[in-house]
């Protein structure tokens, strides 16, 4: 059928074609006279195909990607293997092109870099060998999107669990649903009852599945002094600060003593020693432990800094991006003195910066007192300024609480 | 100090030194133990690697007040006018 529709096609198309009818039209109607047609009894309206609704260019949006990831070793270290385009898979540095010797080979810095993604944007790593951890593997979109769609990712949030309340008890310290409804009514909606809180307890009392035996025996005092209590308060440990103690493990009280000098028109003139008060903080060296031994946020702990490049087109120069503290010159510097300077002996382990930012200001504690408490705080450079921004990342270390010196204690 | 009232000079002398006093406190021997020679941690992907703690960044507020550069010309040419 095809055949006979092709030849009609061309002879008709050499010997009747007009000029206005294009050879298409032709082709349509050709075959609309070989093949028999259903007659369509629909109105006009309903038989209108479904149009492809598409947004226009303008609007068009591309989906944030993570940075290129490294190629795997095996390829990487193949010089001979064609590259491709766009991507320098191994570029040994000036230095490295004469050392036969194997031990001398792992410590000389190469450059290594990762092709170019969709934003044109490029990795380049200065280092003796391919690092050994890539954070870039393990962000998702829902890390770098604020969007909260239920996108297939592999986020480290989504994998975070919540801590499991004692017992298997949802409603802990409450003993049951009733209880926690009946808790939450009394503590929820104000000192003064209105009539939308009364018709709230009505609406628990009447519940079918209200039961008073749930709420007859409960020990409402108990719960209210575990809903209030601290977990540095002390007293009742096992029972009520299983949830936060690790997280506050590790403070320690220190006095804090200061020489102040007195005037020679004192009693005694000269310096003496003063108690100021006592500082409450936390060993750094133990905060970092904590932080280097931690699998959920170590993922993405970047362990070496890389320089960022952006290339729109093949043609453009590189520019460098800058917007990471482990992109940064600083950092990048820092790096190399690290892998420069004589190491510990015997030691051939890799070494990794640790970054430390420190932030600290005064915070009121209440809205018409003047308590306030100055902490003193530790972010990780390591990590992706997105991530430390972000309160449900936790990556915000409570270090120390600095004491201060008001003119009213002299 | 017989009920008088310090002087501004030593308050400011004590409030450095308590500040400074905190931060002797904080990097303590341990801490800069581990700045010279690292700590080997045993990181979560089973590679055991030496740590060099480096404080890069130091954002913070201080007690006590601020006299901007441009203030201290204005009061310049005023002693001078």
């Amino acid at each position: 059928m095809r055949k006979v529709v092709t030849y009609l096609t061309r002879t008709f198309l050499t010997r009747y074609a007009p000029s206005h009818v294009g050879p298409i039209n032709l082709i349509k109607v050709i075959q609309d006279a070989s093949v028999p047609v259903e007659i369509d009894h629909r109105p006009l309206a309903q038989r209108k195909g479904h149009r492809v609704s598409r947004l226009p260019r303008r609007f068009a949006d591309i989906e944030p990607l993570p940075l290129p990831l490294l190629p795997p070793a095996p390829e990487i270290l193949q010089s001979t293997t064609p590259s491709p385009p766009g991507a320098l898979p191994l570029v040994p540095s000036s230095s490295g092109q004469t050392s036969p010797n194997p031990s001398q080979v792992s410590r000389i810095p190469r450059i290594f870099r990762t092709p170019r993604n969709i934003f044109g944007l490029s990795r380049q790593y200065h280092s003796a060998e391919l690092p050994t951890h890539d954070p870039e593997e393990y962000i998702g979109l829902l890390d770098l999107s604020d969007q909260s769609a239920d996108f297939g990712s592999s986020s480290t949030a989504m994998n975070r669990k919540a801590p499991q309340p004692k017992g298997g008890n949802p409603f802990y310290p409450f003993p049951n649903e009733n209880s926690f409804r009946l808790g939450s009514w009394y503590w929820d909606h104000g000192a003064q009852k209105s009539r939308e809180s009364f018709r709230e307890l009505l609406r628990i009392v009447g519940d079918p599945r209200f039961c008073p035996d749930d709420v007859r025996d409960t020990q409402w005092a108990k719960v209210d002094d575990k809903l209030g209590r601290n977990d540095f308060d002390g007293e009742d440990v096992d029972e009520a600060g299983e949830e936060w103690e690790d997280e506050d493990a590790g403070w320690t009280k220190t006095p804090i003593h200061i020489s102040v000098p007195f005037h020679s028109r004192t009693k005694k003139p000269g310096p003496r020693d003063y108690l100021a008060g006592h500082l409450y903080h936390r060993k750094l060296v133990s905060v970092i432990r904590e932080k280097i031994a931690n699998s959920r946020d170590n993922q993405q702990f970047y362990y070496e800094p890389f320089e960022l490049f952006w290339q729109p087109t093949e043609t453009t120069p590189n520019i460098r991006v800058h917007g990471e503290l482990y992109t940064s010159p600083a950092f990048l510097e820092a790096h190399r003195q690290l892998q420069e300077m004589p190491g510990e002996p015997g030691c051939d382990l890799p070494r990794v910066m640790v970054a430390m930012m420190f932030w600290s200001d005064s915070t009121h504690l209440t809205q018409f007192g003047d308590t306030h408490l100055w902490p003193n705080y530790l972010y990780f450079g390591n990590e992706s300024k997105y991530r430390r921004c972000k309160p449900t990342c936790h990556l915000c270390n409570h270090v120390a609480y600095f004491e201060v010196v008001s003119g009213c204690c002299y | 100090m017989n009920g008088t009232r310090p002087s501004d000079r030593l308050i400011t002398h004590c409030r450095r030194e308590v500040l400074h006093a905190q931060w002797e406190i904080l990097l303590d021997d341990e801490f800069m133990d581990a700045y010279e020679h690292g700590i080997v941690i045993r990181c979560w992907d089973e590679i055991t690697r030496r740590f060099y703690p480096r404080i890069i960044t130091y954002s913070a507020d201080y007690k006590e007040k601020y006299v901007p550069p441009y203030r201290a010309r204005c009061c310049l040419l005023t002693s001078y006018g």
